[in-house]
């Protein structure tokens, strides 16, 4: 552990929120973060899914203080030890449980992957069960990945750093954001049960070319032709590029939530319709690049327009070049930061760096003492793309020391 | 100061990287070469004639509203018109493997 006479970080906003926790959870430093929405006449502090995460934080962590102020605009966060699911804290049979609430707005990604970045880490293996009436496992209007994208576009990229044993994301069951894109009724569950002392440097420079795209189209309590449609359209615009294009199609019925009315306090509701889809592009060195849309909460859009404009979206991440996409990079840029004290490399499109969630990823890794990015352009290649050199830290598994 | 820097220079962005005094939105804007005024009157245009403060007030509530997105916004309707042009989809399919890049490229 870090000793304890450092002082906390400074730092203010609610920018890279859920980043910066993690930075905090992971180098064990404490950070205190202020002015958190505190000009915002109507909703000033702590969102609810921020404190939700907080939650999720105390719940995998061993000896975590967290103090809010009156008003919500300034954080202080002590970490502790990443426990994972070990017996005896707050896990039930190894499975944490971790409950959303109704007014949810952010999509389950939003959560998941944090706390992925959290789990190789972790002292014991990471088994969280996310349920509740606020689990939107597709994709959300505030701008959430599905859980398919998670899946197969983000946790295979842990394989990368060497951590790939055990890890499954389990969906249990489906849903789209609810009435007013408010919360959902889905289930889901990740098992992660690598745990390494440090992830393998990277050094990520060859793109190559896309072979495949594989996908998941979701219909949850709608008509299954959805489906179809949304896939028939994005393959229209696909095939010419990929004829190895796959979309597997998945219908479920629209998840039942408890909504205690005046008469019936036992009442139930339908909620979270909807569909959407997810695809993923694999190059043929591994690279992934993700794409997903889902149906807006309101209803009105047609499963073409969302199969098309998913199509687009892929290719112009396509587009940006590189070995990762932006929804992907803020993972393997933290995984590498905590790699051993060596220089691994990533190149990147030049659009994807130029994106303010990276840019802020990058000052606050040097807040937490990580050394700064190197960047340097691409040599040979024809979309400009751009390698950016990180220096791990070395700090890795503090639960691991000691085993 | 005017004249037109080319965009996208990668020691610009090292320079501006961990330069706390400017914003990352705006490090991003002026790395891609976007002109920063022009920027902001397109997207508040129709406040303009309400005066500085007003404008001020507008902004901090946006940078308020901010939140993390994975997947950022995009306008469909200009990616449908960008990868309708034959041109661009030429460009894009050196990108895929199951391009032969000599002999498909005409077709």
């Amino acid at each position: 552990m870090a000793t304890p006479s450092q002082p906390p970080i400074r730092l203010t906003t609610h920018r890279n929120f859920v980043y910066r926790l993690v930075l905090a959870t992971l180098t064990g430093r404490s950070v205190h973060i202020s002015q958190i929405r505190s000009s915002s006449p109507s909703n000033p502090g702590l969102a609810p899914h921020e404190i939700s995460f907080l939650r999720l934080l105390e719940a995998v962590t061993n000896g975590s203080q967290m103090e809010i102020s009156y008003t919500g605009t300034i954080l202080v966060y002590k970490p502790g030890l990443i426990t994972g699911s070990a017996a005896g804290l707050g896990a039930s049979g190894g499975v944490v449980k971790h409950e959303l609430p109704s007014g949810c707005t952010r999509g389950v990604s939003y959560f998941l992957l944090p706390l992925c970045l959290l789990a190789p880490f972790s002292k014991a293996p990471m088994n969280v069960l996310f349920t509740g009436p606020g689990v939107i496992t597709s994709a959300t209007p505030t701008g959430d990945m599905s859980v398919d994208s998670a899946r197969t576009a983000v946790l295979p990229l842990y394989s990368q750093f060497g951590i790939f044993n055990n890890i499954e994301l389990r969906i249990l069951r489906r849903s789209n954001p609810g009435h007013n894109g408010k919360g959902g009724g889905g289930e889901v569950q990740l098992t992660f049960g690598h745990q390494v002392r440090l992830p393998k440097t990277l050094h990520l420079m060859n793109s190559g070319r896309i072979k495949k795209v594989r996908g998941v189209a979701y219909s949850t309590g709608v008509s299954a032709s959805n489906n179809a449609r949304m896939i028939e359209t994005a393959r229209g615009i696909l095939n010419p590029f990929v004829p190895d294009t796959y979309v597997f199609s998945d219908v479920s019925s629209a998840p039942l939530v408890r909504a205690p009315g005046e008469k019936i306090p036992s009442g139930k509701q339908r909620t979270g319709l909807g569909f959407g889809l997810s695809l993923v592009a694999e190059s043929s060195t591994g690279c992934l690049f993700s794409a997903d849309v889902a149906s807006p909460p309101a209803g009105g859009q047609p499963p073409e327009d969302v199969g098309k404009h998913c199509a687009y979206q892929l290719l112009e991440t396509i587009s940006k070049g590189g070995c990762a996409s932006s929804a992907a990079a803020p993972t393997m840029f933290t995984l590498m930061a905590m790699g051993s004290e060596d220089v691994g490399r990533l190149q990147l499109g030049r659009e994807v760096v130029a994106d303010e969630n990276i840019i802020q990823l990058a000052r606050d890794l040097t807040k937490f003492g990580a050394a700064g990015w190197g960047i340097r352009d691409a040599g040979d290649n024809l979309d400009g793309d751009v390698i950016v050199s990180v220096v791990g830290r070395g700090i890795g598994n503090v639960g691991r020391k000691v085993a | 100061l005017h004249r037109k820097r080319p965009k996208f220079r990668v020691t610009d962005l090292t320079r501006m990287m961990y330069d706390e005094s400017i914003t990352p939105a705006e490090v991003v804007r002026k790395w891609r070469g976007e002109n920063s005024a022009l920027e902001s009157n397109g997207s508040e245009g129709e406040h303009r004639e309400d005066g500085d403060d007003f404008f001020k007030k507008t902004d901090g509530e946006k940078d308020d509203q901010w939140d993390y997105r994975a997947i950022p916004e995009f306008d469909y309707e200009e990616l449908e018109n960008k990868f309708g042009n034959n041109d661009m989809i030429e460009s894009l399919r050196r990108r895929f493997a199951s391009t032969k890049l000599s002999s498909r490229n005409n077709e």
